[in-house]
Order: C-alpha cells, then structure tokens, then sequence
C-alpha cells in the first residue's frame, strides 16, 4: 500500500507536473507560488537563441564628486550564477514591477555600506552587448566585469538614487529600512558623464560587512592621507529641485533642520524614529511647498503637528485653516480635524 | 517490459516462482494474458529490489549537495544572515516566488553549519535511516527558500529527491540472498525522473523554444555570462559548423536519452555519452559542475549492478557503532 501510494503520488503529483511546467504550461491546479509547483518548475533553460547579454551595472558617486562604475561582485561575493553574483540576479530578475522597490533598496544598502555621508548618488545601468561583438564572439577569456562608456547607445541607466544625508546605522537583510534618505529620479536613457567624472574600474575594495566600504578614490591613495571631516547636513549644497526626504531611522536632530532651507521646495518629510523634536518642527515652516511630515516613532505629540500644520497654512494659504484643505498628515486623517480646530 | 529496466536484479523469487517471501500471490484460477501482464507490472513498479543502486546514487548525490553547499558556506553571512541584502517578502511576491523562510542570527550560522555538514557526513559515512534523510530534506529546503537568489534548479532537484528517499517505503532484509531491498517504487521514479528531465528539457527547446530554427543558438549561449576560458578559447578556434553539431547533438540527447536508455544493448554508449555531455556542460559553463556532478550521480540507477558492487566501501549502509568505531579510528 505504501508502495503504491509513494508511487502514484510522485508520479502524478511531482513528475507529472514537471513535465507540464517545464515546458512552459499550466494545471488547472497549479499556482506560481504554490510550493511544490514551484519545485517542480525544472527544465526550460536556454530555450530560444540569445540576441544580446546583459550587463547590469552600478555607478556610485562619492561626496568629492568622484563617480565609480563598481562590479556588484564588490557587494555580494557568492558567485551563483555565471559571473553573476545575488545583487546581478535580483535585478535581473526583478524586471517589471518588483524594480522600483528592490533598486531602491538595493541602492540604500549600497550607499550603508560607505562610511555615513560617503555616497551622494548610486545609479544602476545596463549595458546590452549584442551577440557576435568581437568581445563575445572572439573573447579572450572568461567573461568578466567589463566598463563601457554610459553614452554608449547600448547602455542604459536603470535608475538614480541621490542621497542628501545618511547618518543611520547600517541594517539591512529583509526589514528594507536602512536609514537612508533617498530619492528615486526617473530613468534616463544615455546619460553621458564629462571626461573628468568619466567612470573607472577602481580596484575592488575587500569586502567585510562588519567595516564599511571605502571610497575607491581614497582607498587608492595613500593610506597617510587624512580624511577629511564628514560634511554637516548644514553644509547641503542647494538643491531646489529636491521633493522627498527620507530621515527616519537617522541622528539629525531640531538643529540639522535649519538647513532645509537649501532644499526649498521641498514636498514631503519623513521624520520617523528621529531625534526631532516638537521644537525643531518648527524650523520645517521656512518650507512653502510642504505637503506630508511622517513623526512615527519621535517626541512629536500628534498635537504639536496640529498645530505646526495650522501655522504652516496660515502664513502660506489664504483664508482659514478650516477653509483650506490641509496636507496629509501622518497619514492619519484624523489629525486634519484636529488642525481645523479654533 | 524487459528491456526498460533489466539492470535492477529483484532481489527475491521471481512472480510465479511461490517459494519466496516476496514473491507476488498467485492466483488459484487459470491466469489470463492481462492478469499475468498486470501482475508482472507490480512486480516490475514496485517488487522488491536491491538497495545497493540507490545506495550508491544517493551517495554521489549527496556527495554533489555537500560540494555546492560548501560553495555557498564560503560567505554564509551574506547568504543566511541579514548581513546581506536579501529581498523582502513584498518583492518575492512581485517576482511571483513563494514567501521565503526567515533568515539566521549571526549567533545561530555556525549551529546551522554544524547541523548542515553533520547531517551530510553521517550520510556519507552511512547512516541511513528515515530521521536523517527527512532532516535532508528540511535542510536542502531551507537553503533553497531562506535565498531564492542564490538557488538554482538543482536546489529544486535536491528537494525532491531528498524528498522521494525520505518518504520512500521501507527496507527490508529479508530476501533470499540476504541483500538489503526496498520496493523498486523508489528507484523507478528516481530513474523516471532523469529520463522526465532530459525529455522535458528537450522538448521546451523546440516547442517554445526555438533550437530547430536556428543553426547557432548554443554558439549565442556561450558568449554571455556562463562563459569560461575554455569556452572562449573554443569560440575563438573552432568553425561556426562546430557549433551548430554540438546544438543539434545535445538537443538529440536530450529528446531520444530517455528511449535509448530504456534499451539494455545500447545503455553504456548512452550513458558514455550523458556522461560526454556533462563534462562538456561543466567546461563550457562556469558554475555548472555542481549542476552536472549531480545528474551525473543519477547514472548510477542505470549502469551493471556488478559495477555498483565493485564500490559498495564507498556507499554501504553502516551501522551507528560502526560509524562511531570509524570515527574514534581517524580520531587516533
């Protein structure tokens, strides 16, 4: 009985359906995520002829100005896939709507792996290199990391992540919060840099998680020279095209808020889990275009935000507070009525 | 019939033969074609064979799962622990992925590791009984799902197979020669399932794929990322013809494998020639050794049981005390 039970069950259930969904069909009772039809997901690899191979690179622009295209081996050493490390499969493999998300952290996690405030940019590209190029049809080794310039019409950037300030410790695996303020710029096609930020292959700095990364450009020098003290988020440099700022999880506190007004035109705060106080919101009035301000996790009553909310808007919308709809509040509806209150 | 599987030896009396244990009941009333087809049937899917070839495949099997773990323990922070970047439950779904298993504690990976390689080297000492094939199979899924990044087809392939030894009927010792057997359930579906891979393999490259339209497809394939020194210097030497014979060489294998290995006569040539095709996979691919040394261990369901027998110190099953006596011997 036992026998034929095993017999059945592994022929009908687990070979079966491998042939099925190896060859690209479906089950009526089969589901992507289902866990035995995933594992019986086998065959289907190498199917159709390859028009091109893909590249995926990132490009990590230091507080100097210095820009690095670095190999994602730097990030990740297990080597699983080819040449490719994790970090390549997962953004090869995210293409469509998991992409926005996992580059974004990815680029956090990247940017943490820097002493704080190291990284001002990361940008992920792709370089499509077509079959029957001389670097792959006659290569003269193993395929290996490779730059080529980003003009190049075969090269595209993914996606540009600029970092205004990070001074949050490093916490990375699945929580996706690294502290990190962030924000995501729309791809561009062909970026092309000037001949002085023109990207290089650094040597590949040695990876241990527990010391952050250097800046390639300082690694190679020598090792006498000082570093120089990390900038003050006081010392922002203008920016008036920022709209988000994501500060939770990081050590500013009522004081690095008066820089803001750098960033003038400045749309949405994230102020989660900082040191800000009730006091420092204060200094977020200097900002006309303010919609959104996330406190989670800070001192700040929900009161005080109240009340911020209803000054904000009647030093720069006219009429009454109660005649004017009020910006999203911590998400939290609730609070808009509070503010209408006299 | 015969010829689909002669190289398992049953291991009791043949069906008819009622002097054995194990032999198939025989019917009282006179024996129709379909009953004495049916019967053989049983005998051929699931009678009683020696254990000595799935032994020996299980062995090389979890020789090919203990080298592609020790690949990925070269950097288990990254792998297990959240010093890594892993993806988040929100991107596996995204990327259609069933939900992942949480990931370790720094403190908890070299216990992991010591319960991971320990699990492995009991096997490999000889050890096998179902409480250690069962913590298998739990390990082999946990590494698959706790990094989805970092597993490949061949992590599906040791969940299943791990799967199939741990749920597989029982063994007993009481055959007429004395040898250790088992239902042959287990290693029919062990051979069905290579003989299923190669098939299926084959198949989406024509169905979906597009291998019969093009003469240079493999030549596109060894290009990209998979490619080695060997590949390149390959690429650089030999004509475009080159290529376009070894496409339709491994197509065929993959297609006709599964009817040429069911014919006794021709068997060893075929297995030569799986054997061919690995060690060429392996050198023209970087990474797929750990790929090719684990369907090369499923050749040994296949080859002369005399073959199997000439090595049976590397795979016999030991007991506990036997397994402790070696131990305390290296120790000295």
């Amino acid at each position: 009985m036992w026998a034929w039970g095993f017999f059945i069950f592994i022929s009908l259930r687990v070979i079966a359906a491998s042939v099925v969904l190896g060859c690209g069909g479906r089950l009526p009772w089969t589901d992507a995520r289902n866990s035995i039809d995933y594992e019986c997901r086998l065959a289907g690899l190498f199917t159709t002829r390859a028009k091109s191979w893909l590249q995926d690179r990132v490009f990590v622009t230091f507080r100097d100005g210095s820009r690095h295209e670095l190999p994602l081996k730097t990030f990740s050493e297990i080597n699983v896939f080819g040449d490719r490390s994790r970090l390549d499969r997962m953004i090869v493999e995210s293409y469509g709507p998991a992409a926005p998300g996992v580059q974004r952290r990815l680029a956090q996690w990247i940017a943490s792996s820097y002493p704080p405030q190291d990284v001002v940019r990361v940008e992920f590209g792709r370089t499509r290199w077509m079959i029957g190029v001389p670097e792959l049809a006659t290569p003269q080794g193993a395929w290996e990391f490779r730059t080529r310039p980003t003009r190049d019409p075969n090269t595209s950037i993914l996606s540009t992540h600029n970092f205004a300030n990070r001074s949050g410790s490093l916490a990375a695996g699945r929580s996706g919060n690294f502290g990190a303020p962030v924000r995501d710029s729309p791809p561009a096609k062909g970026v092309t840099t000037n001949p002085a930020q023109r990207t290089n292959t650094p040597r590949r700095p040695t990876l241990a998680r527990n010391k952050p990364l250097q800046n390639p450009a300082t690694s190679q020098s020598s090792d006498s020279t000082p570093q120089a003290d990390p900038p003050k988020f006081r010392n922002v440099a203008p920016s008036p095209t920022l709209k988000v700022l994501d500060f939770s999880g990081a050590t500013i506190t009522d004081n690095d808020l008066q820089a803001l007004s750098q960033v003038p035109n400045l749309e949405e705060v994230d102020l989660s889990n900082s040191k800000v106080t009730a006091k420092g919101l204060k200094r977020l009035l200097i900002l006309r275009n303010l919609k959104t301000i996330r406190i989670e996790g800070t001192s700040i009553t929900k009161e005080a935000l109240a009340a911020f909310w209803k000054q904000h808007a009647n030093l720069y919308q006219s009429g009454t507070t109660s005649a004017t709809p009020l910006p999203a509040v911590s998400s939290n509806p609730a609070l808009d009525e509070l503010a209408k209150k006299p | 019939m015969t010829d689909f599987d002669p190289v398992s030896t049953p291991a009791g009396p043949h069906p008819g033969s009622a002097s054995g244990k194990n032999a198939a009941p025989v019917s009282s009333g006179p024996e129709t074609a379909l009953r004495r087809l049916a019967r053989k049937s049983e005998w051929f899917l699931i009678g009683p064979v020696d254990c000595a070839k799935v032994d020996a495949f299980a062995w090389l099997f979890t020789a090919s799962f203990l080298l592609w773990m020790l690949h990925h323990f070269s950097h288990p922070l990254e792998w297990l622990t959240e010093k890594g970047f892993h993806l988040n439950s929100e991107d596996l779904r995204l990327m259609n992925y069933p939900a992942a298993f949480p990931l370790l504690n720094e403190w908890m990976v070299p216990f992991f590791g010591v319960l991971l390689f320990g699990s492995i080297a009991l096997f490999l000492a000889g050890l096998r009984n179902r409480l250690l094939l069962i913590g298998l199979f739990l390990l082999a899924l946990y590494v698959q799902r706790v990094d989805y990044m970092a597993s490949f087809t061949l992590n599906k392939i040791y969940v299943i197979v791990y799967f199939m030894l741990a749920a597989a009927p029982p063994r007993s010792s009481l055959s007429a020669n004395s040898a250790t057997t088992q239902s042959a359930a287990l290693l029919r579906l062990l051979q069905g399932f290579l003989l299923v891979l190669y098939f299926t393999a084959g198949l989406s490259k024509l169905l979906p794929g597009d291998w019969t339209n093009h003469s240079d497809v493999l030549w596109t394939h060894v290009q990209g990322v998979y490619r080695t020194d060997f590949a390149a210097w390959t690429l650089r030497t030999m004509p475009p013809v080159f290529w376009t014979v070894m496409q339709y060489l491994a197509l065929g294998f993959e297609l006709f494998a599964p009817f040429f290995f069911c014919i006794r006569k021709i068997r060893i040539p075929v297995i030569l020639s799986g054997l061919m095709f690995h060690i060429v996979i392996a050198l023209l691919m970087r990474e797929l050794v750990y790929f090719s040394l684990q369907m090369i261990a499923f050749y040994l369901l296949f080859v002369p049981q005399s073959w199997i027998n000439r090595v049976s110190f590397l795979y016999r099953e030991r007991s506990p005390k036997e397994i402790w006596g070696k131990i305390r011997r290296l120790a000295r």
